[in-house]
Parts: structure tokens; C-alpha cells; sequence
């Protein structure tokens, strides 16, 4: 059965299961199904039909971290096996092929699809997969086990969450808004000790209107989401991604450019993985004040125990892709 | 078409349909970057959308509003442009006198 989405893309899904009630879709040679604690995705290869089994949980995590991100910068592995990558009005979608395992072996896949076809695919599986009461952005801790079973109905109001950007800066006149009770951010439950207190602001006569300041704690501090940043300053092609971490981020990404981390708050430990292989090249344990350089070669992956801060700075710089893979830019920004 | 040099060189998307020509300034408003991520290279969808190549954006060529996507909501910026023979002017007629 195919399904035209509102922007004419194609989404080639089944009839829902008579046993467990969730659809099966194909994206190209791929097949994606669910069951009541995982999903199954298969690809040919050599002749055979290739298998790959996640837990259902995990699996709609990462699908709705690449959905809400448009697929991102560069790599997003949903695991260690399947992923996408993002080549910026196409993606490609791949099994195995950053995973020697299989690459060595001539098992691996990878097909490219025009980025609305494969966005309409993944929204239908996040929206046809995503039960009632499960909220894939949130902490475990924060949405329970409402993923396990047979179909029960949806959460579109988690899924269809954006994530959040300003212009220039959150609280600036006709930017985005700054959190409050009142729009719909209460603090988080690990945040309730962080001051809400606004900067005071005092312009020289004349620049009234030309100087701004915010509260990044306390912006912070009433994030909704987890592993998801947002934009809470834009200088060009500068752009400060703030976001609150807990658990395990739920992809690997390996970015297509260098990528900035600052840990605002408590702790976060990161592995870092090369890109191509998955060979463990370092762990990183950050700590509030720390600051690190993703290189562009690498894949990582952080988990965080208790919700944390983190500011990820990323260069929005366009062509950076090509000047790193040309080699015009190495892919770390110091050399010792 | 640029003007200028550089990134902060000023795009502008110019788009002709039987309706005329639109002109919108090349900046997404969900992340402030150009529409397309390689030099000359739009992607136009079906019934007169351009999609947004960094994040998926969509945004409907004839008013520039966003109809899917992060940018929801938003719209591109639009640029009064008149003609004046086979000349496209930016502005109202009344900057070509």
C-alpha cells in the first residue's frame, strides 16, 4: 500500500499487522517492522536478505532525533549498524557500510533517496510506531514503558515537536520567546534549584535598543526535550545550540565539520568512535566549565546520568562538507 | 543572484511563474542560512515549493510562507521587484524613474 503525503512524497507502507497492529514500510531495498519489543530492518545483500533486530525504544529515539534535526550535519547513525547521511537535498540511507563487520564482507547497503521521500518515510514510521504516552525526546525516567506492546495509539503532539531557533537571540522583539510557565516550559525536575533570575541590563543613553542579554541557566533549565538543541544565539553563521542531556544520546554522530562542546553543568561522558570504522579512538568525561573539539572524522556519543547542560557551537559555514573532505581543512582545529 | 562578496554577500532567489516573478531574500528563517547548500543549486518540489537543503524546510514560492518543516509558521523574506521591459528592478516603478 502507498500513501501520498501533503508534499507529494511516497510512503510505501502496509497494511497494519492483523497481530500487533503496526504497519511495515519500504524505503527503497529496505524494510522497516516493528513488534512489541523490536524493530526489524532488512536489506539484500550477496543474494540474502540481511536482518538487523533494535529495541523499539532505542530505535524510535534516534529516527526522532534525524526527523526533528532534517538529518543533520554529516552522519547519523541510529546505531551501529544502520544510519543516514545527510548530503544536504538527498540523503543516504545505509546498513552496515560503517561497520567493517559487514563492509568487509560486501553485506552492506547504501541507497540515496531525495530528502522528501525518505522524511515522509521516517515521519510515517515515527507517527505509525510511536504509542500513546511514549515521548521519544524525553528521559526514560520521564515517559515510562508505554513503547512496549502492540499498538496503542499516538503521541503526535511529542513527535511533531520542533526544535526550537531565533533569529538572533530568544527574548529580542519579534525573536523567539524566553521559557516561561506561562508558554509552556515549566522547570525541569532536575533544574529546580537553577535561579530564574533575568540579567539587568543598563545601556549607555543612545543604545537602549542595541544591547540584549538572557539567562542561559534558566533558559536552559526549562527545556522540554532531551538531546535536542536549540538555537538560542545566531551571529552569522555562528550558532549556539544549547541542550539538556540525560541518559544516552540516542545516535552516533559523526559530524561533517568541527562541532564545539561546552558542558555548562554537572557531567557527561562521551565515546568517541572513528568514522568510518566505529574503532574507539577516546572517552571524554566533561565537567561543567570543560570545553572540547569534536574533530570532523570522528563519531560520538554521549550518556549523562543525570539531566546536564551542554552548549554544542556549531559552524554553519556552507561548503565546510567539501573543504574537509578535499583535505583543504584538517579535521581537528589545534594541532599539539 | 549575489551581490557583494563574501557570505554576508546579500542572495536574493528570484522565481517567475505565470503569476510573475517573486523575489524572496536567500535565508531560511529557521536557522538564517541560504536555501541551498551548493552554489546555484535550489530544490524545487512539485506544485511550486522549494525546499530548504540544510533542514528540510518548505516553503510555498508564490507568498513564501513555510507549509512544512522547522520553519513552520515563518516565512521568506520578500523583495518588491518590478519589471520594466526585459529589466527586473528591485523596488516599485517609482525607484526606476
Amino acid at each position: 500500500m502507498s500513501t501520498q503525503t501533503a508534499n507529494n512524497a511516497m510512503v510505501n507502507a502496509s497494511a497494519a499487522s492483523n497481530r500487533t497492529g503496526y504497519r511495515s514500510f519500504t524505503l527503497g531495498s529496505f524494510n522497516f517492522s516493528r513488534d512489541e519489543y523490536f524493530v526489524h530492518v532488512t536489506w539484500p545483500a550477496k543474494g540474502q536478505t540481511m536482518t538487523h533486530t533494535a529495541s523499539a525504544d532505542a530505535f524510535l529515539r534516534a529516527i526522532m532525533r534525524d526527523v526533528a534535526w532534517g538529518f543533520f550535519y554529516g552522519w547519523v547513525n541510529l546505531d551501529d549498524v544502520i544510519g543516514t547521511r545527510n548530503l544536504y537535498g538527498q540523503v543516504e540511507m545505509y546498513a552496515g557500510r560503517y561497520n567493517p563487520g559487514y563492509s568487509v564482507n560486501g553485506l552492506d547497503l547504501t541507497e540515496t533517496f531525495d530528502t522528501p521521500e525518505i522524511l515522509a518515510t521516517f515521519k510515517a514510521v515515527l507517527d505509525d510506531w510511536t504509542n500513546e504516552g511514549f515521548d521519544p525526546f524525553a528521559s526514560p525516567d520521564e515517559t515510562g514503558k508505554a513503547w512496549v506492546g502492540c499498538k496503542n495509539g499516538h503521541n503526535r503532539a511529542a513527535i511533531d515537536r520542533q526544535r526550537q531557533a531565533c533569529k538572533r537571540m530568544p527574548g529580542l522583539p519579534g525573536d523567539a520567546e524566553l521559557r516561561s510557565d506561562n508558554n509552556g516550559f515549566p522547570v525541569n525536575r532536575a533544574f529546580e534549584d537553577v535561579s530564574q533570575d533575568e540579567p539587568e541590563i543598563h545601556a549607555e543613553p543612545g543604545f537602549e535598543n542595541e544591547v540584549h542579554a538572557m539567562s542561559l541557566f534558566a533558559y536552559l533549565s526549562r527545556s522540554d526535550v532531551t538531546w535536542n538543541p536549540s538555537v538560542s544565539s545566531v551571529c552569522g553563521r555562528s550558532l549556539c545550540c544549547p541542550t539538556t542531556e540525560e541518559y544516552i544520546l540516542p545516535i552516533k554522530h559523526g559530524n561533517d565539520r568541527v562541532e564545539w562542546f561546552i558542558q555548562l553543568s554537572d557531567e557527561l561522558d562521551w565515546a568517541i568512535e572513528d568514522k568510518q570504522t566505529g574503532a574507539p579512538r577516546a572517552k571524554v568525561k566533561m565537567k561543567a566549565g570543560d570545553v572540547a573539539a569534536m574533530p570532523a572524522d570522528i563519531r560520538h556519543q554521549g550518556f549523562s546520568r543525570k539531566r546536564s547542560m551542554l552548549l554544542v557551537w556549531e559552524n554553519a559555514t556552507p561548503g565546510l562538507p567539501e573543504m574537509y573532505e578535499s583535505g583543504k581543512l584538517k579535521p581537528y582545529p589545534v594541532e599539539f | 543572484m549575489r551581490y557583494g562578496e563574501g557570505d554576508e554577500a546579500l542572495s536574493l532567489l528570484l522565481y517567475r511563474s505565470r503569476l510573475g516573478i517573486r523575489a524572496y531574500v536567500n535565508k531560511c528563517p529557521h536557522f538564517s542560512l541560504p536555501l541551498n547548500a551548493r552554489p546555484g543549486k535550489f530544490f524545487l518540489l512539485a506544485h511550486e515549493q522549494i525546499m530548504c537543503a540544510y533542514h528540510c524546510a518548505i516553503f510555498r514560492l508564490q507568498d513564501g510562507n513555510c507549509i512544512a518543516g522547522p520553519a513552520e509558521g515563518l516565512g521568506l523574506e520578500r523583495v518588491t521587484v518590478s519589471t520594466v521591459d526585459d529589466q527586473i528592478i528591485l523596488g516599485t516603478c517609482d525607484d526606476c524613474a
